[in-house]
């Protein structure tokens, strides 16, 4: 694994917006330096590729023992999951509602095994980027090397897969903030390969959802059958409308069960059932368990936000609402501090991402670099 | 090609501009409600032929919606709908709500 310094192409600008890349999450970075960085690139061996594939099957069948140890045990309440809802989760996974995606935040240098910092199974995003940019890229920049991303044809395969799934549902319902940029760009993407596997949708803000007293409604006061929500489901389950989710109207994409996975309870849990296993780092509800160095990240936290890295006399800010995990640092090449985004796609490793920022903890405005493999 | 990468990426719906596309914006929670009539002689008593359909799912028996109008007729929004019907000759009323997702997602955008 390394780090390679390139001459961007003279028009790269033009041909990621092209792609719908036309948003910035790079606020708050230095000058000159956007969120899509093609002044360098991450090669890796194939090996390496191998590592990062098993260690993210492994890791994804991990969480889904996890889950069905945590349902089996009831043991719902230690992912701030409200009680009302503790059936109607149970009830989801027992089905087992079909998923769609998630990406796994890994640390990786090439040379120990890669470990799992984190699982984003709800909403995950850097997407279009991972799916189709670097993809072009790769294309034009290094046409004889691999690359792994198979995220767009196992994407569409997916929706394929859950239109059959659902054969009496006339179309897929899209929902988010559609004045968030990255998440309009996403949900279109998404829109995008569903229409490619032949099953029509529609998008309207989240906000924009009704209710009819027995169903979720469009604009068109159309039954919504099948929702994507690009919207946390603890967002959803707190909001006004929360309550009627156990209506269990509509087929949810992510599914509920789904929760479990994307709160970051689930790495206490998962060290606690999978005790040194080598894609896990030890993480626990107590700073006290961590020795030495540890991250504290709220329970729903998201794209960094909350993360504190602490040192190993430091105290946590204590509270149910907090997890601790052991640091382990992110390598750094010419100063920049590299993650991998493994994404999963029908519960299997289907490509990847990398992250990168000159902060240590990675938040939603580090650069997002592409790949390639020989 | 036998590697690990999508064999071929096209894309249709990205890219529109994003100004070109229409956004709720953090809409309030709000009640709509639509009259349901009879029949369609009822309905078109109140609104014109083009604000009046069958009710989806049903036979000719099942009546016949008007359009949707705001519940809060003080509203700003309810100077420029249908407006409720003024003939009374209906079966019921129907509410729908709208607003209850999105608060958090959208006060979060908001406040950056």
């Amino acid at each position: 694994m390394r780090r390679e310094i390139l001459t961007p192409r003279p028009d790269w600008r033009a041909k990621i917006e092209a792609l719908g890349l036309d948003f910035d999450t790079s606020e708050g970075q230095p000058e000159g330096e956007p969120y899509w960085c093609e002044e360098a690139c991450y090669g890796f061996t194939a090996a390496e590729v191998d590592q990062i594939e098993e260690a993210t099957d492994t890791l994804h069948q991990l969480c889904l023992e996890a889950v069905e140890r945590i349902i089996a045990a009831g043991d719902l309440e230690r992912l701030d999951i409200p009680e009302p809802f503790w059936p109607w989760v149970v009830e989801s996974w027992r089905r087992r509602d079909p998923d769609l995606y998630g990406r796994f935040d890994l640390v990786f240098d090439g040379a120990g095994p890669p470990k799992m910092l984190e699982y984003n199974a709800d909403t995950p995003t850097a997407l279009i980027e991972a799916a189709v940019v670097q993809w072009y890229w790769l294309e034009e920049v290094k046409p004889g090397s691999d690359q792994f991303n198979s995220i767009h044809e196992k994407l569409i395969a997916r929706w394929a897969e859950l239109r059959h799934l659902h054969p009496d549902t006339a179309r897929v319902h899209f929902a988010g903030v559609l004045d968030e940029p990255e998440d309009l760009r996403t949900i279109e993407y998404l829109r995008d390969v569903c229409g490619q596997a032949g099953w029509p949708t529609e998008q309207l803000d989240i906000g924009q959802i009704g209710w009819n007293g027995r169903e979720f409604t469009d604009l068109a006061e159309r039954p919504i059958a099948a929702l994507f929500k690009l919207y946390p489901w603890e967002w959803l389950l707190r909001e006004s409308f929360g309550a009627h989710l156990l209506a269990d109207s509509a087929a949810f994409i992510e599914p509920p069960w789904k929760m479990v996975l994307s709160n970051k309870a689930i790495l206490p849990i998962l060290w606690e059932t999978f005790p040194g296993h080598p894609n896990l780092l030890p993480a626990a509800f107590a700073r006290d368990r961590i020795a030495g160095p540890a991250i504290e990240k709220p329970v729903h936290g998201r794209e960094g936000q909350g993360v504190r890295l602490l040192a190993p006399s430091e105290a946590g800010t204590g509270g149910c609402d907090r997890i601790y995990q052991a640091a382990s640092p992110l390598p750094v090449y010419d100063g920049q501090h590299a993650l991998i985004g493994s994404w999963v796609i029908a519960g299997k490793a289907a490509g990847m991402g990398m992250r990168e920022d000159r902060a240590p903890i990675t938040t939603n405005t580090s650069r997002f670099v592409p790949h390639y493999f020989r | 090609m036998a590697g690990r990468r999508s064999s071929i990426v096209t894309l249709s719906l990205v890219g529109v501009p994003l100004g070109a596309v229409a956004l709720a914006s953090a809409m309030p929670s709000q009640e709509m409600r639509r009259n349901l009539y009879p029949d369609r002689a009822a309905c078109e008593r109140d609104y014109s032929p083009a604000q009046c359909e069958q009710r989806s799912g049903g036979g000719v028996s099942s009546g016949w919606h008007g359009p949707y109008y705001y519940s809060n007729r003080t509203a700003s929004a309810a100077q420029s709908d249908p407006g409720a019907g003024r003939t009374g000759q209906i079966t019921r009323i129907e509410a729908s709500m709208r607003g209850g997702f999105g608060r958090i997602g959208h006060a979060l955008h908001i406040g950056g």
